[in-house]
C-alpha cells in the first residue's frame, strides 16, 4: 500500500440533497484493520455517508483523512488512500473481467503508462482473492449479478488502497458468495486495511464485523462493538420484532413487523 | 453479439499510419489531369514543369494532407465523445458544433460575404463553432450531469439547423441556395495550405487537448462516481473533450464542410481491432478517419462521375449501411 492511512474522521457532517436533509451532525473515526458494519434501514443515509466521506458529495462539517481535511488532499491522493465499489454501479462498455479490475489501478498510473507487471500480479492477487480468477477472460456484461458483484469488489481491492469502502456488496449474491465476500473482507482487513462495508443483511454484520454504526433518518444511532449492539435498537430503528438466537454471535431473525 | 479481435494497439497504429501514406503517396498520382509516374514524383520536390509542381504542390498535396487531418480529428473527437457520453451512438454533431459551424458558413454565404473575402467561410464557421461551444457551457458548466451536456447539445443542434433552413428557404437566389447546399455536403476539393494553415491549429490544438483523456475515459466506463473515487476530475475531463471535440470539429467543418457519420463509425471500427476499453481508442479511431477520409475523397474523384461528387455524400452513403451494420453486431454487446 502506497499512501499510509491510519483514521478518517467525519465531525458534524450534514448532507441536504435538494430539500432533502439526508445526514445531520454525524460524527464518526474509521479505522485502520478493522471492519466497519455500516447498517440502518433504507435512507437512512448510509451511501451517502460514504460519498460524503469520499469526498463525491458536497457536506457541511468536516471530513480528515489522518487529520488533514479532505479539501486539502488533490483527487489523485485521495483515490490512493480509499477505494470505492459503489452499490449498483454500472460498466458502460462490454470489458473484459482483467480490463476491468485493472481500472483499480488507475490511481497508480499516468495517462500513458500502460499495465506494469506490478499491476498485473495485483489484478491475479484479487481476482485470486475475490473468487472469480475463474471469470478473467470473460465479459463482463455476460456475467451474472452476483458475479459481476464479486468482480466489482475485486477492482476495488485492485486499488490496494489503505481503506475500502464497499457499498451494499453482497446484495445480489447467494449465501455461499456471501460468505466469501464477508471473508474477503475481514481478511482484507487483517492485512491492514480499514473496511466499510454497508449491509443489509444484519446477522452477516453482527458476525462478520468489529464494529457497527447504525444509522437511522440520518443520524447515528448506535456506533460501538458489533457484539454489543442492543437489539432493541435494532427493533426500534428496523421496526421489526426480532428473534435473538444462539450465543456468542447473536444471530438477528427479523420476526414480524411492528 | 459483437466480437473483438483484441489486436496490439500499437501494431495497429503502425499498420493504419503505413496505410494512410501509402494511400496519401497513391493518391497523389491520382487526378484529372494525367501527370506520369516521373513527373508526379519530380512536381512534388519542386523539379520539372511548373504546371505539374502548381499541381502536385498547390492542388493534390494539401487536398490530401487537409483530408487525413479532418479525418483524424472527426475519429478521435467521436471516440472521445462516446467515451464521455458513454454512448456508442454519439458522434460530433451530438454536442452542435458541426451544425453550428456549417450556419457560420452558410451565413457567409448567404449574404454574400463569401464572394468578397475568401476567408470568410472559414472564420466565420469557425466563429459559429465558438458561439456554440461557449452556448455549450453557458447551459451546462453549472451541472456536471451529462445528461445535461447531451440535451443542451441536442438544443443547439436543432436550433443551428433550424436556421440552416431557414437561410435556405429565403435563399436570395437559385444560385446561392445551390451555393449553401453544396458547401454542406462537404468537400477537399480546391483546398490550399492556406486552409491547413488557417485550420490546422486548431485541429492540432483539439488533439493535444484529447491526447490525454484515455485513461479518464476508461474509468467512467463504471460509472461518475467510481470514476471520481479512482481520482479522475470530471469537471477537467468534460471540459478537455469538448472544447477539443469543438475546436477539432468547427476548424474541420469550417475548411470542407459537414462531413457525417465518420466520427460515428470509425470508433466502432476501432473497437472492433483492439477491444472495448475507451482508454486505447483515441489513436487508431484518428487514424482510421483520416485513411477513411482519403479513400472517400480517392471515391470522389474516380472519372466515371458525371457531376461533382461530394465528399459527406460519400461518408454517408458507406457509413449509414455500416452504422446499421454495427448496430446489428452489437444488439447483444451493449445492454
Amino acid at each position: 500500500m502506497s499512501s499510509p492511512l491510519t483514521h478518517i474522521q467525519a465531525e458534524q457532517v450534514s448532507v441536504r440533497l435538494g430539500h432533502a436533509q439526508i445526514l445531520r451532525d454525524v460524527s464518526l473515526t474509521l479505522r485502520s484493520g478493522e471492519v466497519l458494519g455500516l447498517i440502518g434501514p433504507n435512507g437512512a443515509g448510509k451511501s451517502t455517508l460514504l460519498r460524503a466521506l469520499l469526498g463525491l458529495v458536497p457536506c457541511e462539517g468536516c471530513v480528515s483523512y489522518d487529520d488533514v481535511p479532505l479539501s486539502d488532499i488533490p483527487l489523485a491522493e485521495r483515490a490512493r488512500k480509499v477505494a470505492y465499489a459503489p452499490q449498483g454501479a454500472p460498466v458502460h462498455w462490454p470489458l473484459s473481467v482483467a480490463a476491468l479490475v485493472g481500472l483499480g489501478r488507475v490511481p497508480h498510473q499516468t495517462p500513458f503508462q500502460p499495465m506494469s507487471a506490478q499491476d498485473q500480479a495485483v489484478v491475479d492477487r484479487v481476482l485470486e482473492a475475490a473468487d472469480c480468477a475463474h471469470l478473467k477472460d470473460r465479459t463482463v456484461l455476460s456475467l451474472s449479478g452476483g458475479e459481476r458483484a464479486n468482480v466489482m469488489l475485486a477492482r476495488a481491492m485492485a486499488v490496494e488502497a489503505p481503506f475500502l469502502f464497499a457499498d451494499e456488496p453482497v446484495a445480489s449474491l447467494d449465501p455461499y458468495h456471501q460468505l466469501v465476500v464477508m471473508e474477503t473482507l475481514q481478511q482484507e482487513a487483517a492485512r491492514g486495511t480499514g473496511v466499510v462495508v454497508v449491509l443489509h443483511d444484519i446477522a452477516l454484520a453482527l458476525r462478520f464485523c468489529d464494529r457497527l454504526c447504525i444509522l437511522n433518518e440520518g443520524q447515528v444511532a448506535y456506533d460501538g462493538r458489533a457484539r454489543e449492539v442492543p437489539t432493541d435498537l435494532l427493533e426500534r430503528v428496523y421496526r421489526v420484532r426480532a428473534q435473538a438466537e444462539g450465543g456468542g454471535a447473536k444471530p438477528f431473525v427479523p420476526w414480524e413487523r411492528l | 453479439m459483437m466480437r473483438s479481435l483484441n489486436l496490439d494497439v500499437r501494431l495497429v497504429c503502425l499498420v493504419l499510419a503505413a496505410a494512410i501514406m501509402l494511400c496519401l503517396f497513391g493518391a497523389l498520382f491520382i487526378g484529372p489531369t494525367s501527370l506520369g509516374f516521373a513527373a508526379t514524383l519530380e512536381g512534388l520536390f519542386g523539379l520539372g514543369d511548373p504546371v505539374t509542381q502548381m499541381i502536385v504542390q498547390e492542388l493534390r498535396l494539401p487536398r490530401l494532407i487537409l483530408g487525413v487531418a479532418v479525418g483524424f480529428s472527426l475519429g478521435v473527437s467521436g471516440a472521445a465523445l462516446q467515451g464521455l457520453l458513454r454512448n456508442p451512438l454519439a458522434d460530433p454533431g451530438v454536442v452542435g458544433v458541426s451544425a453550428s459551424a456549417g450556419l457560420g458558413a452558410v451565413i457567409a454565404i448567404y449574404f454574400g460575404v463569401a464572394m468578397g473575402f475568401q476567408f470568410a467561410i472559414p472564420i466565420m464557421a469557425m466563429g459559429g463553432a465558438l458561439i456554440a461551444t461557449l452556448a455549450l457551457f453557458a447551459l451546462a458548466s453549472r451541472d456536471a450531469s451529462v445528461l445535461t451536456l447531451i440535451l443542451a447539445g441536442i438544443g443547439i443542434n436543432a436550433m443551428a439547423t433550424a436556421l440552416t433552413s431557414l437561410a435556405f428557404n429565403f435563399a436570395p437566389n437559385p444560385f446561392t441556395l445551390q451555393d449553401m447546399v453544396m458547401w454542406m455536403l462537404g468537400s477537399l476539393q480546391n483546398r490550399s495550405f492556406t486552409d491547413i494553415g488557417l485550420a490546422g491549429p486548431f485541429m492540432v490544438g483539439g488533439w493535444l487537448l484529447m491526447f490525454g483523456v484515455g485513461q479518464g475515459l476508461a474509468a467512467l466506463s463504471l460509472g461518475e462516481d467510481a470514476a471520481q473515487s479512482l481520482g479522475i476530475d470530471l469537471r477537467r475531463l468534460r471540459l478537455k473533450v469538448v472544447l477539443g471535440t469543438a475546436l477539432c470539429v468547427g476548424a474541420a467543418v469550417s475548411v470542407c464542410g459537414a462531413i457525417g457519420f465518420v466520427g460515428l463509425v470509425v470508433p466502432h471500427l476501432a473497437r472492433y481491432l483492439i477491444g472495448f476499453s475507451p482508454r486505447h481508442l483515441l489513436l487508431p479511431s484518428g487514424l482510421l478517419g483520416g485513411l477513411m477520409i482519403l479513400l472517400a475523397d480517392l471515391l470522389t474523384r474516380l472519372p466515371f462521375w458525371h457531376t461533382d461528387l461530394r465528399l459527406g455524400v460519400v461518408t454517408a452513403v458507406v457509413g449509414a449501411p455500416f452504422f446499421l451494420y454495427v448496430v446489428v453486431r452489437t444488439r447483444g454487446a451493449m445492454r
